[in-house]
Parts: C-alpha cells; structure tokens; sequence
C-alpha cells in the first residue's frame, strides 16, 4: 500500500496489479508485449506497401490463365447474344449483343495485356536470357500496354455496333504486329535455353581438357579421350547450326508469320545433337572411372 | 505236262521279290548305319567338356577415384539430365488462341 500514497486511483490501481504478480514477472510480459506489437505494426506495413505488379512467374502465370478463362467465358456469351440479335433484331436483343461484344473485346485485349506480363516474367526467370533482349522487350510491353489500355477505353465508349465492330477491326489489324512480337519472345525464351545446355557442355569441356593435359603430362597416352573431343565438338558444331536455323525460324520475316512449332522442332533436333555430345563425353570419363 | 511245267513260273517270281525286299531292306539298315558312324549319331551322352571361366576383370585406371575426375563425371550427370528434361515446347506461353472475327454486321 505504500506505493499507492500520492497517486490517483487508476494508477493506484496498477501499482496493486505490480505488487499481486512478481516483477521479473511484469517486466517479461511487457517485454513480450512490445515484441509482439512491433511484430503486428511491421507485419501491417509490409501489407500496407504496394506489392510489386508480379512477383513472379507463376503469379503471372495465374493472372493470364485467369483472363484467358474469363475471354473464353465472355466469347460464348457473345456468340449467344449475337446469334439472339441477328435472330430477333429486337432492341432488347441489340443492346444485350452491344454489352457482350464490349465485355468480349475488352476482355480479349485484357488477355494481350497480360500474356504480354507473362512473357516478361517468363525472360526474367530464365537463364541465359540476355540483359538487352528484357530490356527491349519490355520497351515493346510497355508501347502494347499503352495501345491496348487506350483501345479498351475506346471500346467502353463505344455505344453502337458500328463503332464497336470498327474497334474490333482495330485489334485485328494489330494483332499481327503483336503476334511477332509475342513469338519472337517465346522464340528467344527456348533458344535461351537450349544456348545455356550447351554454354554448360562447352564449360565441361574446358574442365575436361584441363584435366586431359594434366594427364598426359603425367607421361599416360590420352588418345581415347582425344578422339572422343573431336567428336563431341563435331556434334556441338551441328547443335549450334540447329540453333541458328531455329533462330532464323522465329525471326523470318518472309512469311508474316511466325512458325512457331519449326522452330520447336528444330530446337528439339539441336537438343538430340546436345546429347549425343553428351555420350562421347560420358564415354571419356567412363574409360578413366572404369 | 505242259501244266506242271507252267506252274514254276509264279513260284520263281515270288522267291525273286522276296530276294529284292530283303536286299533293300539290308541295304537301308547298313545304309543307316553308314551316315550314323558319318555324323556320329549316339544315343548315348557323351561327357562335355566345360571350357574355363574367363573373367576379364577391367583395367582400372588410377584416375578412377580421381577427385577431379569424379567431380568431372558428376558435373556430366547433372549436365546430362537438365538436357533431357529441357521443356522445349512450354505450352504454357504459346500464343493465346484468340478469335479475330468479333464483329456483328446486319
């Protein structure tokens, strides 16, 4: 009770709290209850932050399969309307058909917009992507972006058929320019993979010759192993002129559009040469590891 | 006695038929026995005998337990499966299929 002389009765009141519980045992709880509110106050920041557009692939990967479901989901529906309108030209029909055709075009672009987000997050995440190719696709994302995002507000305007069908026809005529764009993309997402398969068996190699030299100074005959090089960089010279002819495949020009499964395939041919080189090579280190 | 004579005649015939049966079938037995001394035929096993067991036991090298050599073969695997399981078609980023005739026309 001496602690409670010249305090008001709330205070009293605390201090008779003090004295009913030990004070390691006080000093503890308040401890704990400072890290536990410094732990809720970050955790509610960190919240508060804007979150970065996309995290990762696979975020991305979420986002565009979803806008790829609601375009599919929006089209029946506009298929529906259409065919309701033609059938009946009533007013009720025309403007339910108007609604739909401005839901499906809007989401189609949305699709664009996002497949152009996925692509971007797909270069990130792969190795062996150059620097300057990111770069330059995401200055080409960006001119899309702006594009496509004044294209959906010219749709949400549009009141009448015409002007929606005029819209319309303005994706379409884009829609080539996006489509090389888009494969090229795809194109320099696989090449990098596959170029990066063989910078690893280029960099084994290296190792591999290092070692030969080590043995043969050693005075031991290394003619196998020799021979076995020579082999492999023959089959490296034919994987690399699979990837030179897949990269001409998704860059030509000639066309107006971009084969997108040749230039798979020839990607697949460069990646059995990549394993053939492989064998000679596994039949090197076999000879010395028995 | 014409009649008595005539009846030989049949008898010989028989007897000569006879002979050549049993010539041929001389012939065939000893014939058989002829290839089977040839090829060896035997009824009975012969006792086999088993070559050796060769075991050729591999030269081992004395860079087999090589660190160098051993990390070289594990870099190869590592190599080895990333080339087999690259993904080369990634359905996931192929173009969108999307429909380029949305248009209502009266």
């Amino acid at each position: 009770m001496a602690y409670t002389q010249g305090l008001g009765p709330c205070a009293r009141k605390s201090v008779e709290v003090q004295v009913l519980f030990p004070a390691p045992v006080v000093i503890y709880y308040i401890n704990s209850m400072r890290k536990f509110l410094s732990i809720f106050l970050l955790s509610a920041a960190c919240c508060l932050l804007p979150a970065p557009v996309y995290a990762d692939y696979q975020s991305a990967y979420n986002d565009y399969s979803y806008n790829y479901t609601v375009y599919r989901n929006t089209y029946n529906d506009y298929q529906v309307s259409k065919s309701t309108f033609l059938t009946y030209h009533t007013l009720t029909s025309q403007n339910d058909a108007i609604d739909k055709m401005r839901a499906v075009l809007k989401a189609r672009d949305q699709v664009m917009l996002v497949y152009y987000n996925l692509l971007q997050e797909k270069l990130n995440a792969t190795p062996g992507v150059e620097e300057s190719v990111k770069i330059t696709f995401g200055k080409i994302k960006e001119s899309e972006k702006n594009w496509l995002t004044d294209h959906q507000k010219k749709i949400e305007a549009a009141n009448s058929l015409e002007d929606l069908n005029s819209a319309s026809a303005e994706f379409e005529n884009r829609y080539p320019q996006m489509d090389t764009e888009t494969k090229q993309a795809v194109g320099e997402i696989l090449l990098a993979k596959e170029n990066n398969l063989g910078g690893q068996v280029d960099q084994f190699i290296n190792n591999l010759n290092t070692k030969l030299t080590e043995i043969r100074q050693a005075g031991e005959a290394t003619t196998f192993a020799d021979r076995g090089i020579i082999n492999t960089k023959n089959k490296l010279e034919l994987f690399r002129t699979k990837l030179t002819q897949s990269r001409e495949v998704f860059y030509s020009k000639n066309s107006g559009k971009i084969e997108l499964f040749t230039g798979q395939q020839k990607l697949l041919e460069a990646n059995q040469y990549l394993r053939e080189a492989v064998n000679f090579l596994s039949e090197i280190i076999k000879s010395y590891t028995g | 006695m014409e009649q008595k004579n005539n009846n030989w005649v049949p008898w010989a015939i028989g007897g000569s038929l006879l002979i050549l049966v049993i010539i041929i079938i001389v012939g065939i037995t000893v014939g058989i026995a002829v290839i089977k001394s040839a090829f060896q035929f035997s009824s009975t096993p012969q006792a086999t005998i088993k070559a050796p067991e060769v075991t050729i036991k591999p030269v081992s090298s004395k860079y087999a337990s090589d660190s160098a050599v051993l990390k070289l073969n594990e870099d190869l695997k590592i190599i080895r499966q990333s080339i087999d399981t690259v993904d080369l078609m990634e359905p996931q980023i192929n173009t969108p299929a999307l429909d380029l005739n949305i248009n209502i026309k009266l």
